[in-house]
């Protein structure tokens, strides 16, 4: 996965997307749409993801007047807080817990592309806590570094590096050594 | 030494930037029984496949998006014919092709006046010239006359005036529907002129709403396409209640059909 700090960006492309012009629009779309979606479902799984991707990007036009700092920490912001919105919601609701439960194998046809890969990705996150599992998603799923990272949750650099060492050492332990595997 | 943060840290962004669990390990053999299992966690992480992407989904929500967020300031008039007029064009083009359905979305709220209500006039051509049967054409013109009613409002409710044209265009697209709907099929012609009459309605009480907030002058522009939609009501209703079948216009006994 491209670094998002990666992407080159005209220097008007947010004055382009500020004004709604047509071609800056498809373009942020079709930079950015993957890449919330890819995070989203990691976060809360496929059932909501492009509903909450959708809320990400209405909130993003009605509010990009208002943006300042890197944009790519803004919009990740963005998507952090409707995930955090959509978890609230479902525990007022008194439903089950984010994905605590491992999703059902024969359910495919709204989930990623392969199920092939060594590590059934969903079932691992599915195993730490929620706060956890966001840093693991932003490292190592969206590729953003420790810095970036730290930019979204408001944490140090050394702190992400931290949490991050303690997330993947409890996934370790929690998972199956035969799961993990190149 | 033990693996700390940082080391796991550098050896993780190898791993991202391309390189293999080993590669990244070399630098550290002395932790490779600890650091090897948690490389190997975040290699498997990182391999995460895509989620489906479903473009209708993403032009829906772009359209949405679209429509709900605030329009931004507008250029002065100077500023918008400033631009040279190829570039919008082009622009409008590759709109077409890039985003396909999504140009319609996207263009959807734009009224006459905004740089792209072309590309709205020209997507609905588009959209006609590819409708498949009367049904569909029929459909279409429908939602053609709605839009222009619409457009009336949302001009006039953007202190742009009131514009006769769209309220002429509204009629001129009702009457296309209903000479659609004569090609019809019987099974289906009914259900087709319930939909033209609802219509019009619907714009008989949309005029009625505007012309009890306009000023005199602008009430006496409005009264005569309230009267059309009015007369073309009780003709409709009329025909549709009919025991002798549906009468066309032009025909012997249209009761002076007002389309």
């Amino acid at each position: 996965m491209e670094a998002v700090s990666n992407t080159p960006l005209e220097p008007d492309f947010l004055a382009r997307v500020r004004k709604r012009e047509p071609g800056a629009l498809a373009r942020l779309y079709t930079l950015y749409y993957p890449r919330i979606l890819k995070y989203v479902h990691y976060r809360l799984g496929p059932e909501e993801a492009e509903d909450v991707t959708g809320e990400v990007f209405l909130k993003l036009l009605n509010s990009i007047d208002t943006q300042s700092g890197t944009f790519e920490a803004w919009l990740y912001r963005l998507a952090r807080n409707a995930v955090i919105d959509r978890v609230r919601h479902r525990n007022t609701r008194r439903e089950e817990p984010l994905r605590e439960e491992a999703p059902d194998p024969t359910d495919q046809g709204r989930g990623a592309h392969s199920t092939t890969a060594a590590l059934d990705v969903e079932r691992a996150l599915s195993l730490v806590g929620e706060e956890h599992r966001e840093l693991l998603v932003l490292r190592f799923i969206q590729g953003l570094s420790a810095a970036e990272i730290g930019e979204i949750t408001g944490q140090s650099p050394g702190a992400v590096r931290g949490m991050l060492f303690r997330a993947l050492t409890k996934l370790r332990m929690v998972l199956d050594p035969k799961e993990v595997r190149e | 030494m033990n693996v700390t943060p940082e080391i796991l840290d550098e050896c993780m962004s190898a791993i991202l930037a391309g390189a293999t669990v080993q590669e990244a390990l070399a630098a550290y053999p002395e932790l490779k029984e600890e650091l090897e299992p948690l490389l190997l966690l975040g290699a498997g992480l990182s391999s995460a496949p895509d989620p489906l992407l479903d473009p209708a989904v993403m032009l829906e929500n772009m359209g949405r998006a679209m429509a709900t967020a605030p329009v931004p300031k507008r250029r002065s008039r100077a500023a918008v014919f400033s631009r040279p007029v190829f570039t919008r064009l082009a622009a409008s083009l590759a709109m077409v092709f890039a985003l396909g359905w999504g140009a319609t979305v996207v263009s959807a709220p734009a009224v006459p006046g905004d740089w792209l209500y072309p590309l709205k006039l020209m997507t609905e051509r588009v959209r006609f010239a590819l409708a498949v049967n009367s049904e569909n054409k029929a459909e279409l013109r429908i939602a053609f006359s709605e839009r222009r009613l619409v457009e009336a409002v949302k001009k006039y409710d953007a202190g742009q005036g009131l514009d006769p044209r769209l309220l002429k265009e509204m009629l001129d697209e009702a009457s296309a529907a209903l000479e659609s709907v004569a090609n019809l099929p019987a099974s289906s012609r009914d259900i087709m002129a319930a939909r033209v009459l609802s219509a019009t309605r619907f714009q008989e009480e949309n005029l009625k709403r505007l012309h009890a907030r306009v000023t005199p002058q602008e009430q006496e522009i409005i009264q005569p396409y309230l009267d059309m939609c009015s007369k073309r009501c009780d003709w409709m209703q009329k025909n549709m209640d009919s025991t002798e079948g549906w009468t066309e216009c032009g025909t012997a006994g249209d009761r002076d059909c007002p389309w």
